[in-house]
């Protein structure tokens, strides 16, 4: 085949084209003279016949010059850049531009997949973990009820204590209320378009539905009493048959039901002849009407209730009296729809006027002074319902947010890190780029051109951040709550917070190397190839000064995670007074075995003799509660000789026990006798207290056979004898200290309905082995009698530590991430310096310098910028831990160990990091490093 | 003298009518210019004919002025070639090319058709 293309290249010489340009137009009529060439050689030309007539093509010399000359234009001095567009109008277009930048953008990227993947590791690391902890803050903080318009609902609390409260009104801030009052609020408001209530805990039901056999998973669910309006209120629609309504709710009402779609899924084996199904909760027949939407999960953000009940069935579901006719019961909770426009506080406002108008109708015209002043004390705090009651939120909110910044700072760590990376390889790049400004590129075109690469590593960093994030968040709510209804699938506030992230990080990682890399002396720049060697000292440039940023914010997170590590030590050694070894706890409920109290006791007596005596089992007893299980129960007490102080809080924990207490639960009896199996209904009614009462009451006196009385009356101070004094223990929480408890006997104290009680167990060996045992003799006892939870007293202490231990874990885990980034970056400069020196120190070699001097000269560089980073890292770490000074545990903020420890960690990783380049230096062979260019 | 005026008539009539030879070769598929020229030269029976010369200067002014669009294509086993697909730019100019020139030859014929009356 002839070659054509110096005939073409003659005729376009004189039209000065851009080379590029150039090139293609050459290689278009070349390819079309070529195929001329073929045709009439196919069709029987001799070759120089076909060569003419394809040289034919091109008119002579002047045509193709004066034709092309109309269309393309000479060079000028417009910016020459790969893959630049003009339109024909002389207007850039930047969509093709941008389009072009991210092509090319892409090829740089995958022409150096080393840079490219630490780089993406980091952002994806970086940006996952921000994702991750934003969605958990979403989910917690942020997300609404799914319900229709939640951000007109208030609450009345939104505390996340349940219970119910007898006797005298609350005073100060009301929680709960109730029935009366309720009806009150209900009928009396101008704020609201509806008010519903609801039981302020849910009921754990028997039931027996035809197609479940009893004593199935199913025979026990949870029940939820609400008033007849809640479905309407919070605005949900059943998604079979209908919810509850008013009509309910009225005294004689037909008893009607609304199941969770979970448990008709779930349960009921999604049967769609369910609606007038009858079923039987707690002995009563209800019929099922309806079946909740499966997003719903009521106005606690935790596992949804099964059965919705009307609150007129309470003595039903309760199996005693009425609290609906009782004043002086507050088991209710409340929760508003505003009038459209009305605001939360006028709604206050109205709320209070009606609360004290009522309280002092109650009181009659005989009121004192100092009840007056009582219910003008007494309020409500409407507080936002949107979100509804959540208990997550309570604990979680604090830690989320100082997670959430933990992140911000891995997240700044990564991008120091890409920056660096970035820097570097713009130095590497530093030819290119001058060629390109030497070529004519603005400076703004080349800066657009970089950005657009960093903004790329961001993406792409940031699709893998979400994907690590939806993983490490399913992990964290397993490792939060196993039951609370989270939506954790990434919705738009999700993405929207993950690509404004990446592209901030992608902005703020590239903006800086490429506004340098664009500053070039051009004329230096060119020479460089040839003076490259002349690296020179590490500069206090931008990249030693990213790399000791990122150690400072490093040992920041170090030091918080020491202290984090260290205050959940001591949480866990804490002693709480216990001996928690050996001891086996179950929660039973005799709600089923119908039997009253007398015959409980009985019950009792019968089941603590027969779990004593089990091989294995050293003592048994029984109490209320649990220590550490979340459950609390306080009375108001008189003492007898004491006069408390104004506004002395005389509200006392009190818990009920059974004989062998104290030897169960490894409690010493520092005065008088333990509660015994003498102390029944018949005999003198008699408590023990703790150390903590005793010194509080009785400061300078023997606390035994003095005397106090529950409630708040001189008259009944005398009701009850101090019998014996045992040794303070922690009941609530780990935190804090001992408070003041008063112990009645289990056996003797009837006057309360005793349904879910604590058996608890010493135990030779393993408790949980003796587990089964006990379960089989407790259902010999009485086969109705249920048992509910099964757990180890130093399980039970290690789950209410739960959160502590999941925060320390995290922050440990984020502190180690930021130190693996940090020391990458540190890697990455220290070594990309050595490279950058190889010549001088090659020289130095030749010149008969020791390799250990090499390898010092390289890591005193290193540890140069460790020190910076640290002395700037350790009074921000002051500065960081004082705000989390309220959430450790006899840790203080300053703490010298940990800050000692988190600086020797870093600067011993830090060493390591910088001793692999150092060493690679101190191996350099002379010969092969002065070859090096 | 008549003979020049002729090939001018001619170079004129072919420069107008080159555009919309051209966008309308292009409309149905990419085609690569050595494809179009060849196309010209068939169907016109060899009556119209663009060289190397004058096909590529007109298809680089049709590509900047965004009518049509070219894309080098490599294909296994032959030299990469630039094959040119029609815009939607492109795609109303034909249109609009097209209708004008429908008037413009009725116009002719009506003008020059032999009168019988």
């Amino acid at each position: 085949m002839p070659e054509w293309e110096g005939e073409i290249r003659k005729r376009l010489a004189g039209l000065k084209i851009e080379p590029t340009r150039e090139a293609e137009i050459v290689e278009e009529m070349a390819q079309h003279l070529d195929d001329r060439f073929e045709e009439l050689s196919a069709a029987g030309a001799t070759e120089e016949e076909a060569r003419r007539g394809a040289l034919g093509e091109l008119c002579g010399n002047e045509v193709l010059s004066s034709e092309l000359s109309k269309v393309e234009r000479a060079v000028t001095s417009e910016p020459v850049v790969f893959g630049a567009a003009v339109l024909g109008n002389g207007r850039r277009n930047i969509m093709r531009d941008l389009w072009q930048d991210i092509r090319f953008g892409l090829r740089m990227l995958r022409k150096n997949m080393v840079f490219t993947s630490v780089a993406v590791l980091s952002l994806a690391l970086g940006i996952g973990a921000n994702t991750a902890i934003f969605t958990l803050i979403n989910a917690v903080l942020l997300k609404s009820l799914p319900v229709a318009e939640p951000e007109r609902l208030v609450l009345f609390t939104d505390s996340n204590s349940e219970g119910t409260m007898l006797g005298d009104p609350p005073t100060g801030e009301w929680q709960l209320f109730s029935h009366a009052l309720y009806e009150r609020f209900r009928d009396h408001n101008e704020s609201f378009q509806g008010l519903c209530a609801f039981r302020s805990g849910e009921n754990w039901l028997s039931v027996r539905m035809e197609g479940i056999p009893p004593g199935d998973a199913a025979a026990q669910a949870m029940g939820h009493l609400v008033s007849g309006n809640y479905f309407e209120v919070l605005g949900v629609k059943a998604t079979m048959g209908r919810v509850l309504a008013s009509e309910d709710d009225a005294p004689g009402a037909r008893a009607v039901a609304v199941i969770s779609h979970k448990y008709w899924k779930e349960r009921c084996g999604g049967d769609p002849q369910i609606l007038d199904k009858a079923v039987v909760l707690n002995g009563t027949p209800f019929t099922i009407v309806g079946v909740t939407p499966p997003e719903f999960f009521g106005e606690r953000v935790r596992r949804a209730p099964d059965f919705w009940l009307p609150l007129v069935f309470q003595p039903q579901i309760d199996l005693r009296d009425s609290y609906l006719p009782n004043q002086q019961v507050y088991w209710l909770n409340l929760m508003g729809r505003l009038k459209p426009g009305v605001s939360i506080q006028q709604a206050q406002a109205n709320v209070n006027v009606t609360l004290q108008q009522f309280l002092i109708e109650q009181a009659g015209s005989q009121i004192s002074d100092e009840r007056l002043s009582a219910i003008q004390a007494s309020h409500v705090e409407l507080k936002d319902g949107a979100g509804g009651i959540s208990g997550l939120r309570l604990y979680y909110s604090e830690p989320l947010r100082m997670l959430m910044a933990i992140v911000v700072m891995i997240l700044m760590i990564a991008c120091a890190n890409v920056g660096n990376l970035l820097l570097a390889r713009s130095a590497s790049r530093q030819m290119e780029i001058s060629m390109r400004l030497a070529l004519g590129a603005s400076r703004a075109r080349l800066v657009r051109q970089l950005l657009t690469e960093s903004v790329l590593l961001a993406a792409i960093g940031g699709a893998l951040g979400l994907l690590s994030a939806q993983w490490g968040v399913s992990a964290l709510v397993a490792m939060v709550s196993q039951t609370a209804p989270l939506d954790i699938t990434p919705d738009t506030a999700v993405l929207a917070f993950t690509v404004g992230v990446s592209l901030a990080a992608g902005i703020l990682f590239g903006l800086l190397p490429a506004l340098r890399a664009s500053k070039i002396d051009l004329a230096t720049a060119l020479k460089e190839k040839a003076t490259r060697s002349g690296g020179g000292r590490l500069r206090f440039g931008l990249a030693p000064m990213l790399v000791v940023s990122q150690v400072a914010l490093s040992l920041v997170l170090l030091v918080g995670a020491g202290l984090f590590a260290r205050s959940l030590m001591k949480l866990e050694q804490e002693r709480i007074g216990f001996n928690k070894e050996n001891v086996l706890l179950l929660s039973i409920n005799s709600r089923m075995t119908g039997y009253k109290s007398p015959e409980l006791t009985a019950l009792y007596r019968d089941l603590l003799d027969r779990v004593g005596s089990l091989p294995g089992a050293r003592s048994a007893t029984l109490a209320s509660y649990s220590p550490l299980s979340g459950i609390s129960r306080t009375s108001n007490i008189t003492v007898q000789g004491y006069t408390p102080e104004p506004g002395e809080d005389m509200n006392i924990s009190q818990m009920l026990i059974g004989p062998s207490y104290c030897e169960t639960l490894g409690l010493p009896l520092l005065a008088g006798r333990e509660i015994g199996p003498q102390d029944t209904p018949a005999s003198p009614r008699v408590a023990v207290v703790n150390e903590t009462f005793a010194r509080h009451f009785f400061p300078e006196e023997n606390p035994i056979g003095r005397r106090f009385g529950i409630g708040d009356g001189q008259q009944q101070s005398g009701d009850i004898e101090i019998v014996g004094v045992i040794g303070d223990a922690k009941y609530e929480s780990v935190w804090g200290k001992p408070v003041r408890m008063i112990y009645r006997p289990i056996l003797q104290v009837q006057e309360q309905s005793p349904l879910l009680r604590s058996l608890e167990v010493r135990t030779e060996g393993d408790p949980l082995a003796l587990a089964s045992q006990v379960r089989a003799v407790i259902s010999d006892v009485n086969d109705k009698l249920a048992v509910m939870d099964v757990t180890s007293f130093s399980e039970q202490i290690a789950s209410s530590l739960q959160q502590e231990r999941l925060i320390a874990r995290l922050v440990s885990f984020f502190g180690l991430l930021a130190l693996v980034l940090a020391c990458i970056g540190l890697y990455g400069v220290m070594a990309h310096a050595v490279v950058r020196r190889t010549n001088e120190i090659g020289i130095r070699m030749a010149l008969g310098a020791d390799p250990r001097k090499i390898l010092w000269m390289v890591l005193r560089e290193t540890l140069v910028l460790v020190f910076a980073g640290i002395a700037i890292g350790v009074p921000v770490a002051l500065a960081a831990a004082r705000l989390i000074s309220s959430q450790l545990f006899e840790v203080n903020y300053a703490d010298p160990l940990t800050i000692i420890i988190a600086t020797a960690v870093l600067i011993a990783v830090a060493a390591l990091a910088g001793y692999l380049p150092a060493r690679r230096a101190a191996h350099v062979d002379p010969m092969v490093a002065l070859r090096f260019e | 003298m008549q003979y020049k005026t002729s090939q001018m008539f001619d170079r004129e009539l072919k420069k107008g009518s080159a555009e919309l030879l051209i966008l309308s070769l292009v409309e149905a598929r990419p085609r690569h210019g050595y494809e179009i020229s060849k196309l010209i030269e068939v169907r016109s029976g060899g009556l119209l004919r663009f060289n190397v010369a004058s096909l590529y200067p007109l298809l680089y002014r049709l590509e900047k002025r965004g009518w049509i669009q070219g894309r080098w294509v490599e294909k296994a086993g032959q030299r990469r070639r630039r094959y040119y697909r029609l815009t939607a730019e492109g795609k109303k100019v034909l249109a609009a090319q097209r209708s004008s020139w429908r008037d413009f030859v009725e116009a002719i014929n009506r003008i020059t058709e032999v009168e019988n009356a």
